[in-house]
């Protein structure tokens, strides 16, 4: 009997999971029938004319994570390493609750401080190269910095505990500096995991929505002309998240095209971000000696 | 008395963690080019008292050293001693070998590259003299570039003696070095702590009344009285383990 | 030179250590210098007027407990019936780990797509329309993997030696996991549940599709067409028009709320969590 609900309960959760990846392939068929590669490889959305390309969107989800992860990443690592090597074990672990508590923060709060705040201080600290707004690609970035940092810390504290101390004993015992125990013997075989946070933060990054649609400009159809433009960060964007969470979903609904693109865009994000989650959790298991 | 001069000396040296006294009032006199045993009980506060000797003891929070540890003379506690270069010249060899995931070369020249700014040909060089210093060269010169962790414990052990002494420390200590170790590479280990001491100073913390008769000029015995470990009795290996009239010896002797 | 690389490292890692904390503290303060002049007992008892320039968050509160509970119902007896598949009931270490795997993907997925899973699924092909039954079963699958991690995780705590006393005994496998295994781990569930619930409590993608509306709903009465109100969506539905300076303070005030609940949820959680640490610390 206990057996029995076992494997009902978990072919539920199994057969749920399955649906959801055959639902967002299935209904996207339409549009791919419809568009081709263009769907993904044009810069293209007038829901009206029954044009769809999304390359804007993997753009703008791109950008966003991109700015979060340069922004997050040497940070999150200055933390995990103050945390991990020079704080004592009690007071780590105060601090580590204390940034876990801001990872639980939700998206719609730091969506209202970047609306009332981040907002105005993007356009007022780059006024000189004249952005449109403060609804800038850069402000979704800077703000999902900010939600994306807990989880760098906290993997990459867990990253560097997870090395023996008798490693840093014996190199402090050779006369190496605390600096230098760290940089050369801690961080180098914390590589895998650190290199886990990173890509578990963009995980988290690329699928994050509400923050993100309330910053972002939800602008259709914006590709910069020279990709690697700094000023094109300070424009309006749409992403994968704010198109999906946008109140074209309710229109998009009974039209077949017009909803595979919206499903397709889910598909997409899944295989992004299922990509990021994956290889991060791959790369946190330890190579097979 | 021995007439070598002396190159560490403690004076009432304490080591106390948050709670409790761990060693008290340590005062041994360590003379230049030889072994000196430590011997005792384990959980009397060796390991401890030897971690103080290089100030390694720093690294664990909530441990105070009181007393005064002289190296040459000269405190190592005073304000302005760098404690990492102190522990390069009291280098350090633990329980387990620990090696660093990298090269056998890289790992020998760890320390030493770092401490001292050294051209391509004087690091070769170094790392060979090192690694024949510690017994290792002839085993592992054509595999100088093989990661470290692919030796056998024993060359492990040796490898680590090697990066120490590639630091140039004139004083070792060695704490139960050959523990973890089978009986062929431990007595690869005491032939060499003998012939090293004719360049360096060891200190050495051993469990094995063996040993310490094999290896050891000079004897401290370190035991437990009232909760506290002590400096017992200390002197020639002879003398040390002959003291009957003190209990704790006497009951360590007998019961090895 | 090394001394200095030596302060300089200590001094940069310091600093990301306070930026970090910083960010916090300056969140907080900010939310609650802005929302606490909105708190009131009727902003707890009232609800929304005027289209939430006045009155009080009532409905949007009970609207959110309901759908924690209804996710927290429906995420248990799975995730248990997933924790003993990993723990007593399959065999090989392949199946264990695919399992796991799974359970990372599923907390990868971002929280939009199950929303619109279930604007597909209940809403549409159930046809049960805006629903807080929908609501909660999404959320459910959001949470899923959290509570089934924390639940394996104290699984795994507990001592071989009480497994073997009551197999001793003569207890069947089944006999065993109500005697044992569960009575002893559902401080593991317990956990897993208040962390995933403190997540839950402010998505707003998986419910905007499926459960919630910004106003004129109380307590719902059947599944279908039974949206309810909530916090989140309340904030994120005012922050979109956040000019009118008396939408301003309730809308902090709300925020506020939210932050409390998210906070408390979390923090429940941390005593039991704290224990599992040292008892991995001194075992």
């Amino acid at each position: 009997m206990t057996k029995t609900l076992s494997w009902i309960f978990s072919l539920l959760a199994v057969a749920t999971m399955g649906l959801l990846l055959a639902i967002f392939i299935w209904q996207s068929v339409p549009v791919w029938k419809h568009e081709g590669w263009g769907y993904l490889l044009e810069k293209k959305w007038y829901f009206r004319q029954h044009e769809f390309g999304v390359l804007p969107m993997v753009y703008g989800t791109l950008v966003v994570s991109f700015i979060a992860l340069v922004l997050a990443v040497p940070v999150g690592w200055g933390a995990a390493i103050f945390t991990s090597e020079y704080l004592p074990r009690r007071l780590r672990m105060a601090v580590k609750v204390l940034i876990e508590l801001l990872a639980g923060v939700p998206g719609v709060i730091y969506g209202l401080l970047g609306i009332l705040l981040l907002r105005d201080w993007v356009y007022d600290g780059f006024e000189k190269f004249e952005p449109l707004s403060g609804d800038t690609l850069l402000t979704a970035g800077i703000l999902l910095a900010v939600m994306i940092l807990p989880t760098v810390v906290t993997l990459s504290d867990d990253a560097l505990r997870s090395i023996p101390s008798a490693q840093r004993l014996a190199a402090r015992g050779l006369g190496l500096t605390r600096a230098e125990s760290i940089l050369f013997i801690v961080v180098p075989q914390a590589r895998r995991g650190l290199g886990a946070s990173v890509l578990l933060a963009l995980g988290r990054a690329m699928g994050e929505t509400t923050a993100v649609f309330l910053v972002v400009g939800r602008q259709d159809n914006n590709l910069p002309d020279n990709w690697f433009s700094l000023r094109a960060w300070l424009d309006s964007g749409q992403t994968i998240t704010s198109k999906l969470v946008s109140s074209e979903t309710n229109i998009a609904y009974g039209d077949a095209i017009h909803w595979g693109a919206i499903v397709g865009l889910g598909l997409i994000l899944l295989v992004m971000t299922g990509a990021a989650t994956l290889l991060g959790t791959a790369f946190t298991r330890k190579p097979h000696a | 008395m021995d007439k070598r001069p002396h190159i560490l000396q403690t004076t009432e040296l304490c080591v106390t963690a948050t709670s409790r006294a761990l060693v008290r009032d340590v005062s041994l006199t360590i003379a230049e080019h030889q072994v000196f045993g430590l011997i005792g009980p384990s959980g009397a506060g060796k390991s401890t008292l030897l971690r103080a000797l290089n100030r390694l003891t720093d690294l664990v929070p909530g441990l105070k050293v009181t007393g005064d540890v002289q190296l040459h003379g000269q405190s190592i506690f005073k304000s302005g001693m760098d404690a990492n270069a102190l522990r390069a010249r009291v280098g350090m060899l633990f329980q387990q070998p620990v090696v660093f995931p990298a090269s056998i070369v890289d790992n020998v020249l760890f320390g030493a590259r770092r401490l001292q700014s050294l051209s391509k040909s004087a690091q070769t060089e170094l790392a060979e003299s090192a690694l024949q210093e510690a017994a290792l060269w002839s085993e592992v010169k054509d595999r100088l570039k093989t990661p470290a962790a692919k030796l056998s414990v024993g060359q492990q052990q040796r490898l680590c003696l090697a990066r120490t002494l590639a630091t140039k420390p004139e004083v070792i200590l060695m704490d139960e070095p050959t523990s973890a170790l089978d009986p062929r590479s431990t007595e690869a280990i005491e032939a060499l702590i003998k012939r090293l001491k004719s360049r360096h100073t060891i200190v050495l913390v051993t469990h094995n009344l063996r040993q310490a008769r094999n290896v050891a000029d000079h004897l401290a015995f370190i035991g437990v009285r009232d909760g506290v470990g002590q400096l017992l009795c200390s002197g020639s290996v002879d003398s040390v383990l002959g003291r009957t009239d003190v209990a704790e010896v006497d009951e360590y002797v007998c019961c090895q | 030179m090394r001394k200095f690389l030596d302060a300089a490292t200590a001094l940069v890692a310091f600093a990301c250590a306070l930026l970090a904390l910083a960010l916090l503290g300056g969140l907080v303060y900010v939310i609650v210098q802005k929302g606490g002049p909105a708190i009131s007992w009727g902003f707890f008892t009232e609800q929304i007027r005027l289209v939430g320039a006045a009155g009080g968050i009532f409905w949007n509160l009970i609207g959110t407990l309901i759908l924690l509970l209804t996710a927290f119902l429906a995420s248990a007896p799975i995730a248990i019936a997933l924790a003993l598949m990993e723990r007593v009931w399959l065999k090989g270490e392949t199946s264990r780990r695919i399992l796991t795997t799974g359970l990372y993907a599923i907390n990868g997925v971002p929280s939009i797509v199950f929303g619109i899973f279930g604007f597909i699924v209940l809403v549409q092909w159930c046809g049960w329309g805006k629903s807080w039954l929908a609501g909660g079963l999404i959320l459910a699958m959001v949470i899923l993997p959290t509570v089934t991690v924390a639940l394996m995780e104290r699984l795994k705590a507990i001592p071989a030696k009480y497994v073997e006393a009551a197999a001793g005994l003569g207890l069947s496998r089944a006999q065993i996991i109500w005697a044992v295994l569960l009575p002893q781990s559902w401080g593991g569930l317990i956990t897993g549940s208040l962390l995933g619930l403190a997540r839950a409590a402010g998505e707003v993608a998986p419910i905007m599709f499926t459960a919630t509306i910004f106003a004129g709903a109380t307590m719902p009465h059947a599944i279908k067409e039974s949206p309810v109100l909530s916090l989140p969506y309340h904030i994120f539905i005012l922050a979109q028009d956040s000019f009118d300076p008396g939408v301003g303070s309730k809308l902090w005030g709300s925020a506020l709320v939210l932050l409390g609940l998210v906070f408390s949820l979390s923090l429940a959680a941390l005593p039991t969590r704290l224990r599992i640490h040292e008892e991995a610390h001194h075992g």
